[in-house]
């Protein structure tokens, strides 16, 4: 979990590298429960999803999504359409365990 | 066609005049989707008369309610019953 946040913030420079227990008085308390430092406990929970969540919104805002426009009318037979849940073939993307999602209903 | 495959054709041909539906939504001129659309309608409308007498009405508002001394809908099983609709859960989309 930290790595990936680490290459994020790398790659997008983002300067919020903030966590709860640098902003808690109670880092030395949870430090001491855990038999651990308040150094390593920062270490551990430094790139909270919370953080990173505010580094996309600072570095990118707030997103609007796109759809490409559907080019082709490619209608399946009524049996396969039902069961792909979707009419189209170009729209058919099966999920298969363990592997990834592709179109046109091959996997 | 018996009572399962008429359900099974129905629910097919309903689901394609949904989806072809959406599309037109976003695509309102496409001749071929309309054309489609109107003949998979027809068709669905075929096979919900002969469902229906087969099987009684499907609907509360829409469909015919051929005994003419007892109210059919409410005897039928009710729309989310397992009976009154067809199942895909060992279909694949491959």
């Amino acid at each position: 979990m930290k790595q990936a946040y680490g290459n994020y913030y790398k790659i997008f420079g983002c300067a919020r590298k903030k966590c709860g227990c640098e902003e808690s008085s109670a880092c030395e308390a949870k430090a001491e429960a855990a038999e651990t430092t308040c150094e390593d406990i920062k270490n551990k929970y430094c790139f909270e999803a919370a953080d990173c969540n505010d580094c996309i919104i600072e570095r990118t805002g707030l997103a609007d999504a796109y759809v490409p426009y559907q080019p082709e009318f490619d209608v399946m037979a009524p049996e396969k359409s039902l069961i792909c849940g979707t009419v189209f073939q170009s729209l058919a993307m099966p999920y298969k365990k363990s592997g990834c999602v592709q179109k046109g209903g091959k996997a | 066609m018996d009572r399962d495959m008429l359900l099974k054709s129905l629910t097919e041909l309903d689901f394609m005049a949904v989806d072809i539906g959406l599309f037109l939504d976003t695509h309102p001129t496409n001749k071929d989707a309309i054309a489609a659309y109107n003949k998979i309608v027809k068709a669905a409308d075929t096979v919900r008369v002969k469902y229906e007498k087969i099987a009684g009405p499907m609907c509360s508002f829409r469909s015919i309610n051929r005994c003419e001394d007892a109210w059919a809908y409410a005897a039928d099983p009710w729309p989310w019953c397992a009976d009154a609709n067809y199942s895909i859960s060992e279909e694949e989309c491959c």
